[in-house]
């Protein structure tokens, strides 16, 4: 019995001072931690709206009104995370950020946040977390990503036999879930830019 | 644990037996889930490889420092405590610093903690030795560790992408081989490369070139295998015997080769002829004289320890509690507790003969011919092959298979 208090109180000082020193170690990296997620976003940001000079978060944006539109247009398995708001050097608005979370992938949600110009073109898209199957699904970013550029449509659609016509969207060979995945994400997210921009157009 | 005078190990030693030895993959097979996972390509897996030899090198440092602070019970939480710190520090430092690598591991990095060599180390190594031989051996563990999975990351990657760390090395009609990158192509790669080594090794020792540097750590029959109080480390409740093998310990230190004149107690003597018994054994595949001598104080370390745990051992078949036994005993049916008890029983009556054989020379021990010492000694061997036997018995079907097999432990 005395033994046993011995032993549990060694191993709680031992406990004791791993704790410390993990707060310890919490403390020095936490800035740097948020920095490098700073830096990470506005890297994507920046990838996706090369023209953009700055960004700011759009002021009133609700995710949960966001989830309904959504699922208005019978998008379930989307959610969009944030939205920010792309100008120029001159102030002047020139189109949206949306991140959007899409749960459907193969394992795991894929995030990814893409750029809308006000009229409706995808300026660019780029993959902010994914943790698809590797070699298939993972090179979501290299495959998938650069085919919505530069394209103004209304909806995407992938398929198998290669892109014919521009709403086409070649799926990666053995990853047509993540396909989907994406090609789903970036559907919500146009529906959503269309909300933003006509709640926009009233506004003036 | 006690301090080992005259160690057997070096830091060079140490190193040397990480990356080729004793190589965690190749050779121990251990730690084969993230080794797995991680290795779709070369720079991942040596990513991974750095992260775990630095924490197995701290964690080694802090669990040798602290081996004779952390009470017997509850180590095995005390060393996961050590450990674990030490992952969550280096996830936190990768995420604050090289967040590309961060990214790219991703769960792997938490899962460190469970990983077999980590803690196979702190408990074969760093909980008995001192922190300098133990910081080297987890250095040496993880610069091992770390060029397994930087070569079988580099193939998978070659065959499975046709890159070699992100730079093309394929000609350019190559189509990838995608099975690789996935888990499979993990396993076939592991398999061809443990293989190939396997077969070096073996060429090497046919040639007869001295392979003693590189040979693979069990290449000798587990009898003589100076890791093999590795294997019996305190699963018993070593602590009612302290007092004895501390004694004993000394005792061994004192008289550097065991000579039966010794004026020591019966139990060291006894003890003493078993090592004789053993050193009198011919010694296999053995030709380098640094290996002999590694061998004897390994013998003689390891019969210290198996008097102690032959001794709990008994006290614990007495009392009928055999959960405190061997993990290894707990899969026996009742038949064989029974026959390993009527084993033990045998020795412990063979011992009590000889304990009497040697009374009966009365104080003058000089009187013992050299015919009656051979007897002894006969007897003493064949009471330790028997034990060993028994003992062998009560192993598991594939534990009897590892004294062929090298990569086993």
């Amino acid at each position: 019995m005395k033994n046993m208090l011995k032993d549990a109180l060694i191993l709680m000082a031992i406990t004791l001072v791993a704790g410390a020193f993990l707060g310890l170690v919490h403390e020095i990296t936490k800035k740097p931690i948020t920095q490098q997620q700073e830096k990470a976003k506005t890297d994507a940001y920046a990838e996706v709206f090369k023209d953009a000079d700055h960004f700011t978060v759009m002021e009133g944006f609700d995710t949960d009104q966001a989830l309904s539109v959504l699922h208005e247009n019978n998008f379930d398995n989307e959610k969009i995370t944030e939205v920010m708001m792309a100008f120029d050097k001159n102030q002047q608005l020139l189109g949206y950020v949306i991140s959007v979370d899409s749960t459907e992938g193969y394992s795991g949600d894929i995030v990814f946040s893409m750029g809308v110009s006000l009229n409706g073109t995808i300026n660019g898209v780029s993959v902010l977390s994914i943790s698809e199957t590797a070699g298939l699904g993972m090179n979501a970013e290299e495959l998938l990503a650069p085919q919505f550029a530069g394209k103004n449509v209304d909806q995407f659609s992938y398929t198998k036999d290669g892109a014919t016509i521009e709403s086409q969207i070649d799926a990666i060979s053995g990853a047509t879930i993540t396909t989907k995945a994406v090609t789903e994400g970036v559907n919500a997210g146009l529906v959503y830019f269309r909300t933003l921009s006509t709640g926009g157009n009233e506004n003036d | 644990m006690i301090k080992q005078k005259n160690s057997v190990y070096s830091p060079t030693e140490r190193l040397i037996n990480g990356v080729f030895k004793e190589n965690p993959i190749f050779v121990l097979v251990l730690g084969i889930c993230p080794t797995l996972a991680t290795t779709t390509s070369a720079v991942n897996g040596l990513g991974m490889g750095l992260t775990t030899a630095v924490v197995l090198a701290l964690s080694n440092v802090i669990i040798s420092l602290l081996r004779n602070v952390i009470p017997d019970k509850v180590r095995i939480p005390a060393f996961i405590v050590i450990i674990a710190s030490f992952v969550t520090m280096m996830e936190l430092i990768l995420q604050a610093y090289i967040p590309v690598l961060y990214n790219s591991l991703g769960i792997y990095i938490p899962l460190i903690v469970v990983n077999c060599i980590v803690l196979g180390r702190a408990e074969t190594f760093a909980s008995k030795e001192n922190a300098i031989l133990s910081f080297f051996d987890g250095l040496g563990m993880g610069i091992g560790f770390t060029i397994a999975l930087t070569i079988i990351g580099a193939f998978r990657e070659w065959l499975g992408a046709g890159k070699i760390f992100g730079f093309h090395a394929m000609p350019s009609n190559y189509v990838p081989v995608t099975i690789f990158v996935l888990a499979p192509g993990a396993f076939f790669v592991l398999a061809f490369l443990t293989a190939i080594q396997n077969k070096i090794k073996i060429l090497g020792t046919r040639n007869g070139k001295d392979m003693s540097k590189i040979g693979s750590g069990c290449n000798d029959d587990c009898l003589n295998c100076p890791d093999k109080n590795g294997c019996d480390h305190s699963f018993y409740d070593t602590s009612v015997n302290d007092k004895s093998e501390i004694k004993e310990d000394t005792n061994h230190i004192k008289n550097s080769l065991p000579v039966i004149e010794n004026n020591a107690s019966d139990d060291v003597k006894i003890e003493d002829n078993i090592n004789n018994a053993h050193q009198s054994k011919p010694e296999r595949k053995d030709n380098t004289g640094k290996k002999d001598d590694s061998k004897k104080s390994a013998v003689k370390k390891d019969t210290t320890k198996k008097k102690v745990v032959k001794d709990n051992v008994v006290k614990e078949y007495v009392e009928g509690d055999i959960a405190k036994e061997e993990p290894a005993m707990e899969g026996l049916v009742e038949g064989d507790i029974t026959k390993q008890d009527i084993a033990k029983d045998e020795i412990s009556k063979k011992v009590n003969i000889k304990k009497e054989a040697e009374q009966k020379a009365g104080s003058g021990r000089k009187k013992i011919t050299a015919k009656q010492q051979k007897e002894i000694k006969e007897d003493e061997k064949k009471a330790k092959e028997a034990e060993y036997r028994s003992e062998l018995d009560a192993y598991s079907s594939t534990d009897e298979d590892s004294e062929e097999s090298e990569g086993e432990k």
